[in-house]
């Protein structure tokens, strides 16, 4: 009886610990390779099924963008790819090393409230994230500059002294963007960090936020909920349903940079808008 | 920048506004303290045994100053020493749990046991291991603020933002890092509101190690048990008089820290 169940718990935690290493014996060089993940949340005796083999991959410097309904695990998936959660099941590798390793990995991650630390200034906020990766072993790249002039790039410099709770929300986001950029990180996690703002300032932020990304191109995974973002943005729009969170279909985005905005909007774009609003409209749960 | 009031107006309104708001401000407090000592004058005139008249006590400060002067600095000694004490280590604890849920499990059912038994009953055993000295108050008094200053502590240390979490978390920021930098400050608006709550409770606790201690002799709790054994009973209440105050004082001194800190973390996670 005893024997068995160590056999069983030695299969499985020999499997767990294989299953990186196979994974990336078969890979070739996707800055970001998200393979069959599967996550289950459980509260109580309840398990909901939040993500169900979901595998996507983005090249260097594309910018791909995961668009669904709410809740149907597309935060999850993100927080998965940055390292803050373990999947059940499946892999998620960062130029063929796991996220979760400091001497590897580097993630910029924005979450979708600014979240800046109030009883700092500006400056101060963006150079923490330097001194606290200093500190965890990594080098500042030549690449990120000062906080300083990083924060100068953003349309940043007449408010370095300023605290966050002096700023409008789309300035605080963008502070929040700035301080992803300047650990110079190879992959930009991004979680609906427009979601908050009105839909002027939104147009505005995403306008710098593709003039940035143009400037040093990351690779980005980008969660929305908005088609025109997700269409002005993207590389490859990746749609998801939900319950559980799956990935509904992919959709490359052929449309060339830079893309204009508002009036000018070409029909080809209309035309994929439609079309990622259909795709999202099939696979919409059946209640709505 | 704060009145919201116009300034395009003539020179005397806002004078006038200015005192009408004082009027607002202080014309209750001062009616319902009127109120209370004439009743109190009132009564304590017709029962002369039970409570002194308000002359009385006044007449207390004026022949003997320096006694209550003294007595009370005992007393706040006590009473800070004890507070800053039971404060510290009430903190401490509280980063020990947030970091180890083994030790929370372990010594939360202590702290509760402790905080839910009467100090008054506890005193006397400390003045039999700890003498008649200030030792046993300096006790007496951390005791009592331990367990709020726990609790809130707590509360403060996991109140830091999820968002900037995960963001510390993708630096691989250390535990000692995250603890500096995010939970410590996020808990600054806590420890305040518990500091408020536990320094003058702090005076309470002093007071009563100091009835508990018979036999010694200074600190406002020793004076009152004095002078109520001899019935005299104007200073008794000029004691207590002296306590209010004290309270009152210590409460303001943290509610001006509180103010002097307002904008140390002002809500921006929550609204766009």
């Amino acid at each position: 009886m005893g024997a068995t169940r160590d056999n069983g718990a030695m299969s499985l935690s020999s499997r767990r610990a294989s299953d990186p290493d196979a994974t990336s014996a078969s890979r070739d060089s996707g800055a970001l390779v998200i393979e069959h993940v599967t996550k289950d949340y459980r509260t109580g005796s309840r398990v909901t099924h939040v993500l169900d083999d979901v595998s996507l991959r983005a090249e260097t410097g594309q910018f791909v963008t995961i668009i669904g309904p709410s809740g149907c695990g597309k935060s999850t998936l993100l927080r998965i790819a940055a390292g803050l959660l373990r999947p059940d099941r499946g892999a998620v590798t960062l130029f063929g090393e796991r996220p979760d390793h400091a001497a590897t990995a580097h993630i910029g991650y924005v979450p979708q409230t600014p979240s800046l630390l109030p009883w700092r200034t500006v400056l101060a906020n963006v150079e923490l994230a330097l001194q606290l990766n200093t500190r965890a072993g990594r080098p500042p790249s030549p690449d990120s500059g000062s906080a300083r002039e990083m924060l100068e790039r953003f349309g940043l410099a007449h408010v370095l002294d300023r605290r966050p709770h002096e700023l409008s929300g789309g300035m605080r986001q963008r502070v929040a963007i700035a301080r992803s950029f300047i650990v110079d990180p190879t992959v930009l996690l991004m979680d609906e960090p427009f979601s908050s703002l009105d839909e002027l300032t939104r147009d505005a932020q995403g306008r710098e936020l593709l003039r940035l990304w143009q400037w040093n191109q990351k690779t980005v995974l980008f969660v929305t909920h908005s088609v025109s973002e997700a269409v002005a943005f993207s590389d490859v729009i990746v749609v998801m349903s939900s319950s559980p969170g799956r990935i509904a279909t992919t959709i490359p985005v052929a449309l060339e940079r830079p893309r204009d905005e508002g009036r000018e909007r070409s029909g080809a774009r209309r035309d994929l808008e439609d079309q990622v609003r259909d795709e999202l409209r099939r696979h919409a749960p059946a209640a709505q | 920048m704060i009145s919201p009031s116009p300034t395009d107006g003539s020179e005397p309104r806002p004078a006038r506004e200015t005192v009408r708001r004082h009027l607002r401000w202080w014309f209750p407090p001062l009616v319902s303290v009127g109120v209370l000592g004439l009743a109190w004058q009132l009564y304590a005139l017709h029962n002369p045994y039970v409570i002194p008249t308000i002359p009385q006590i006044a007449d207390q400060f004026r022949h003997a100053p320096g006694l209550y002067w003294h007595d009370m600095l005992v007393t706040l000694q006590e009473a800070l020493i004890g507070a800053a004490g039971g404060m510290v280590l009430g903190f401490l604890l509280a980063v020990t749990m947030s970091r180890l849920p083994l030790v929370e499990r372990a010594v939360m059912p202590l702290a509760v046991a402790l905080n839910v038994t009467p100090v008054i009953a506890i005193a006397p055993g400390l003045v039999v291991a700890f003498g008649f000295g200030y030792l046993p108050k300096y006790i007496i008094a951390g005791v009592v603020v331990v367990f709020p200053f726990l609790i809130n502590s707590l509360v403060g240390l996991r109140s830091a933002d999820h968002g900037l979490l995960d963001v510390f978390r993708t630096w691989h920021a250390s535990s000692w890092q995250v603890l500096w930098h995010l939970e410590l400050p996020s808990s600054v608006p806590y420890l305040l509101a518990a500091a408020r709550i536990c320094v003058p409770l702090s005076v309470v606790g002093a007071v009563v190690g100091e009835f508990s201690a018979a036999g010694q002799t200074t600190g406002l709790g020793s004076l009152i048990e004095v002078a109520a054994n001899q019935a005299d009973l104007a200073i008794v209440y000029a004691a207590v008089a002296v306590l209010a105050l004290l309270g009152v004082s210590l409460t303001l001194v943290v509610v001006a820290l509180q103010h002097a800190l307002r904008n140390w973390s002002p809500a921006t996670q929550t609204r766009p």
